[in-house]
């Protein structure tokens, strides 16, 4: 879409202009996306090659050193295991928890609801950085230390999604809801025939955005785990660099092998993702 | 819910509720200089990360605003990629690229703009703009993406009006674009300032043991809670320390809820 102020200048001026334009646009992405091309190309390179100067970018070789030592030195099968099995366990229950819970605040007439609403909102001001303790302290209470559902359960229900949900689902006329219900069906039926196919983008934006949250926190895990065999990829991340920071080209393995579960999740979920996630911005 | 665990916290040593000491622990905690330099240095990250950060999506969404066709898309899906990575993982490859005095970036920008090959992370006035740098690099995608989507759906009818009255493209910006982008720029700001309060992982990962180094310059408060209250077994401490997190959230909190009330 060319916007309006462009098509009323002089087709000279106007090429030049869009020239530069590119080529300013051209020379930030590719500063966006180099440090992952590098993570990349470095995961390939020996040590030496990667601190050498001159600076160089491509490996001589393919070397695979690196990442026999990642696969030697830390139990990653195990902790991408576990990493999936979280993250995508609270994507699923935080998915319907809030649809379930947006559809109720938004569609349905009850004693409180403003209340209650309120109060689910209430929940965004509690990160579970500031809940730290008092969750630690609960967790270790009814013995989930060291437990999957242990490091999930602050993260299952998102307030962020209940209120995203909930103004989305606001705006789907009542009229649709009124003609269902007209033809008989119940109030799960429509949460599932109508309001869910409706807020399919919004689900797919919000379900990665929690998947990366979920994936990539740190505090956390590192908090409630205590065996290597329950550490998720961030934790087992930042013990391997401690242990080895003096093999740069082993980090960037781990990294690169870290990152690729996420782009896996992107890419399956991308389709309605920019969409949904501009409705995320505009809802607001 | 959670409320009534900060007064009994506060007032016990170690978790278990020993005996009231008032606010003993405030004032260990505020008069303890590593919580001061924590303080001060999440308040540098907040004006940083937020402040910079805005402006430059914004540039990068209006610029990217103009393009159109597959560039635009691709433009897009290049600027998002950070967004969508682990920020373990980029931090890991954002520390090897300050690598010291013969790092990437250090070649690189001795050899563009001749600059003293400098040692980033260990040097503790650079280290925390260093490691906001890398944060502004992984946000400024989602943040370039939702202001796009609100400047597109700007009417075009404000520009054709705007120009029959004989305006400049830069007067377009400041007196069109910019107030009818306000709900976004608004929205970015409250959920940017929420997040720096809660920084933690770049700093954890991109600093050597002891984090928060070289010399507590990068410590910030949610790794000032973490250290005290699980490294050093201080849980008061830590509550304290939590409890100001939470009052500086609050605060932008608040400011959000006002908003939306004077526009509801």
């Amino acid at each position: 879409m060319i916007s309006y102020r462009l098509k009323r200048q002089k087709p000279a001026y106007l090429y030049f202009k869009r020239t530069i334009l590119h080529i300013v646009l051209c020379i930030g992405a590719i500063g966006f996306i180099l440090p992952f091309i590098w993570m990349v190309l470095s995961a390939f390179m020996t040590n030496t090659e990667i601190v050498a100067s001159p600076i160089t970018l491509f490996p001589s070789s393919f070397f695979l050193g690196n990442f026999k030592l990642v696969f030697e030195e830390i139990p990653i099968i195990r902790s991408w295991i576990n990493s999936l099995i979280t993250a995508s366990t609270v994507v699923f229950v935080v998915l319907f928890t809030s649809s379930l819970s947006g559809f109720m605040f938004a569609k349905m007439k009850f004693r409180g609801n403003k209340t209650i609403f309120t109060l689910a909102l209430s929940s965004l001001l509690f990160p579970s950085h500031v809940l730290l303790i008092p969750l630690f302290l609960l967790v270790s209470r009814i013995r989930l230390l060291d437990t999957y559902l242990g490091i999930m359960l602050p993260f299952l229900i998102s307030g962020f999604g209940v209120f995203l949900l909930r103004q989305f689902i606001y705006g789907i006329p009542d009229s649709i809801i009124d003609a269902a219900r007209v033809d008989g069906a119940t109030d799960f039926k429509i949460y599932v025939r109508i309001i869910l196919p409706l807020v399919r983008p919004i689900l797919s934006a919000l379900g990665i955005l929690i998947f990366v949250w979920t994936y990539d926190e740190l505090l956390w895990p590192l908090t409630v785990i205590n065996s290597n065999e329950m550490k998720t990829i961030p934790v087992v991340l930042g013990h391997f660099t401690r242990a080895h920071g003096q093999y740069p080209g082993a980090s960037m393995a781990a990294a690169t092998l870290v990152v690729i579960p996420i782009i896996i999740v992107y890419v399956i979920f991308q389709r309605n993702f920019v969409k949904g996630l501009s409705m995320t911005g505009t809802k607001y | 819910m959670f409320i009534s665990f900060w007064k009994l916290n506060l007032s016990s040593t170690t978790g278990i509720y020993e005996k009231f000491v008032g606010t003993a622990y405030y004032k260990m905690v505020f008069t303890d200089p590593v919580f001061i330099r924590s303080f001060i240095n999440t308040l540098i990250y907040l004006v940083v990360f937020v402040f910079v950060g805005l402006v430059i999506s914004l540039l990068l969404a209006e610029l990217i605003h103009r393009t159109g066709g597959v560039m635009k898309k691709l433009y897009i899906a290049m600027y998002f990629t950070p967004v969508i990575t682990a920020q373990a993982a980029t931090a890991l490859v954002w520390k090897l690229m300050y690598y010291p005095k013969v790092g990437i970036l250090a070649t690189f920008l001795t050899a563009v703009f001749g600059a003293e090959p400098q040692t980033f992370l260990q040097d503790p006035k650079l280290a925390l703009f260093c490691i906001i740098a890398l944060d502004m690099w992984k946000s400024i995608g989602l943040e370039t993406v939702i202001l796009l989507t609100g400047i597109e759906e700007i009417p075009d009818t404000y520009y054709e009006a705007s120009v029959i009255d004989g305006a400049k493209p830069l007067q377009q910006f400041f007196w069109i674009t910019l107030p009818l982008l306000r709900p976004q720029i608004f929205f970015l700001f409250v959920i940017k300032s929420i997040y720096v309060f809660k920084v933690f992982t770049p700093v954890y990962m991109m600093t050597t043991y002891p984090q928060g180094g070289p010399m507590n310059s990068t410590q910030v408060l949610a790794l000032n809670l973490y250290q005290q209250t699980f490294k050093n077994l201080k849980f008061s401490y830590g509550a304290v320390v939590s409890l100001v997190i939470f009052v500086s959230m609050l605060f932008f909190v608040i400011m959000q809820i006002r908003y939306y009330r004077s526009n509801l």
